[in-house]
């Protein structure tokens, strides 16, 4: 037994968000942590589309991370199969909830790796509340104008498992203030709450504070909303604008989602922890489901014994005028 | 497919459920072990079982032979202070609001290095939810003639010093003799009184008449109808590498725990209804740990790492024929 000091050039390169990854393609950088499978940064010409990860932290509020086997909360991390209570760990313990999945702090292998894109894999074992051994995985591609990203899941149990996935960016548009950023979502569902943030009800926009099919400035939204009914305006190869936020001068960061992806939720703060003190951030977060699919069934993706599923969604940047 | 569905019954799978399997041999030991909590599934000295054995389609019963980092046993209400911050780790002991056996229960761990008598595997803890560190773990598992030497590691990448303990979870056997045949010996001066939910209440000289439960098992006691489920500490192994705890069976066979004095702890288990592809029935954990229960808030036991230092120590279990 015994203790030692390594030497600082024997210190390995391995971050809070683990061992990275960087992708380049023409004006297109991005740089991906292996744990969570998270987006650390993305770049367009040096524009930031994403809120960066600064590389001495963990990511703040979720920052970039995959959401998998289920985004966002199940009700008191409970739920039942075929009439058997499970009981997952509870992972937000002030709402008493299981929140964002089971591989938040997860390290992925990479199992595939070129100059512009990356494949992260990580396996689901069966464990409290979870009795489904699921493969899964997350590819990176850059865009000439962005980023892919396809989630894919393998299920390796006997019996069907259900799945659902999501993923954590916080948008930003190059330099332009948050607050003077607008968004436009045209989802024509919102999912009311209660006061532990669980759905308790899925409710038509209009008349809402929660109709962003015109454009609203950021500054005046207070959100922490699943967005259903998105509309995948003009799908084309299967796949849909969901979300976008433009500047003042026009410019753009975009996300788009496959048709596979039916939800978005939205969470704007001001207390996104930075070198300089809290600032506003806005995360756009793409789902296969909504909260609390576990319970509800909807959206929930049953994958047979043996048999896979794979959807994507993506960033996409457009220069002001 | 059994109609109870719990973590550790309700899935078969195409793969193996305690991940990626390595088989270790010398001489005529024998090691199995799975990448899921770098699992220790199966032990055997000429064919004699050291461990309770357990199928590579089966989440770990009860925890048996996982390993324990970076806490072992709980933390209390989940809940623990650095530095005067609360720190709130997930609770993954719901029914009694705890955080158990830290956080790569549920991790595959990777392939360090590998021969035919040893694999070391490894982790990496990254910063979450009640703990702030970057922590990069390791477990060694090296087969000897007589049994099984594992050596736990850890290297602290954060850039601020962290908490470490670390702890592992062997039910032991001596052979195919039942368990409620055999005598334990615990070497402990001390036994810690847990409440009701399972956390550390009072600590006790092991012959204190007035500290209830079984506790003085330094000169061997009958597991037939024992009921053991506390910490142990105060062990043989303060000055040095010791066997701290042992299991006889009446024809003298003798599974020994050996430990680093880093492993001043042992958790002593008897659950009566351990499954076997037989059916349920007792099985003894004695788990060696570094630190007691609910070390995170009472500081017992805990290693503090300063950043880039690395800590390393040894527990084993031996196996002997004796004559009696």
């Amino acid at each position: 037994m015994g203790r030692a000091l390594r030497k600082d050039d024997e210190l390995t390169d391995i971050l809070p968000t683990g061992r990275g990854v960087v992708l380049e393609r023409g004006g297109v950088r991005a740089e991906i942590g292996s744990v969570a499978a998270v987006l650390r940064s993305l770049t367009v010409n040096g524009a930031d589309l994403t809120l960066p990860i600064p590389a001495d932290r963990a990511p703040a509020m979720c920052n970039g991370i995959i959401l998998s086997p289920w985004p966002n909360r199940v009700r008191a991390g409970r739920w039942v199969l075929d009439g058997e209570p499970q009981q997952l760990d509870i992972t937000e313990p002030e709402r008493g909830g299981a929140l964002h999945g089971l591989l938040q702090f997860a390290e992925y292998d990479v199992t595939e790796q070129s100059t512009d894109a990356v494949t992260l894999t990580s396996t689901i074992y069966p464990q409290h509340g979870w009795p489904f051994l699921v493969e899964t995985r997350v590819r990176y591609g850059l865009e000439p104008d962005g980023l892919t990203v396809t989630h894919g899941a393998r299920n390796l149990s006997t019996v069907r498992a259900p799945y659902a996935t999501g993923s954590h960016p916080y948008l930003k548009v190059g330099d332009a203030p948050i607050a003077d950023l607008e968004l436009t979502v045209p989802a024509s569902t919102y999912f009311a709450v209660d006061e532990r943030l669980d759905p308790t009800g899925e409710v038509e926009v209009a008349g809402t504070p929660y109709d962003v099919r015109t454009p609203q400035r950021v500054g005046g939204l207070a959100f922490d909303t699943a967005f259903g009914g998105v509309q995948h305006a003009e799908i084309a190869d299967g796949r849909g604008d969901v979300a976008w936020l433009t500047a003042p001068d026009g410019s753009r960061t975009t996300l788009w989602q496959s048709t596979e992806w039916g939800y978005v939720q939205v969470f704007t703060t001001h207390l996104m922890p930075s070198a300089d003190g809290p600032i506003d951030a806005i995360a756009i977060e793409p789902m296969t489901a909504p909260p609390d699919a576990l319970n509800s069934g909807q959206g929930l993706i049953w994958i047979e014994p043996g048999a896979s599923w794979e959807g994507s969604w993506g960033l996409r940047y457009a220069g002001g005028a | 497919m059994a109609a109870t569905r719990t973590p550790e019954s309700a899935v078969t799978s195409a793969a193996p459920l305690s991940g990626r399997q390595f088989v270790l041999e010398n001489a005529g030991a024998r090691a199995e072990v799975g990448s899921l909590a770098a699992v220790l599934r199966s032990l055997t000295v000429d064919g004699i079982h050291l461990t309770e054995p357990i199928g590579d389609d089966v989440i770990a019963p009860m925890g048996c032979g996982i390993v324990l980092a970076p806490w072992p046993n709980r933390v209390r209400d989940a809940l623990w202070y650095l530095e005067g911050e609360p720190q709130q780790l997930d609770i993954t002991e719901p029914p009694r609001r705890n955080a158990i056996h830290g956080l790569l229960r549920n991790t595959a761990y990777r392939v360090l290095a590998q021969d035919a008598s040893s694999v070391t595997l490894g982790a990496l803890i990254a910063p979450q939810h009640g703990w702030p560190f970057l922590l990069d773990t390791s477990v060694r598992y090296q087969v000897e003639p007589d049994g099984l030497t594992v050596t736990h590691g850890v290297q602290n990448l954060s850039s601020h010093r962290a908490a470490w303990a670390v702890g592992a979870h062997p039910y032991f056997r001596v052979g195919d003799v039942p368990v409620e045949r055999l005598t334990v010996t615990l070497t402990a001066e001390v036994r810690i009184q847990l409440d009701e939910r399972s956390n550390p209440a009072t600590q006790h000289p092991v012959d204190d008449p007035d500290a209830g439960g079984p506790g003085d098992l330094r000169a061997g006691l009958p597991l037939a109808g024992l009921t053991l489920d506390s910490p142990y500490g105060r062990l043989a192994n303060r000055d040095g590498r010791a066997d701290v705890a042992w299991l006889t069976a009446p024809d003298g066979g003798t599974t020994t725990l050996w430990a680093d004095p880093a492993f001043g702890w042992i958790q002593a288990y008897t659950p009566q209804e351990f499954p076997r592809p037989t059916g349920p029935g007792p099985a003894v954990a004695l788990e060696p740990m570094t630190a007691p229960p609910d070390a995170l808030n009472s500081g017992t036991g805990l290693i503090w790492l300063e950043p880039g230092e690395g800590w390393s120590a040894s527990w084993g279990v031996r196996y002997e024929r004796t004559t009696n």
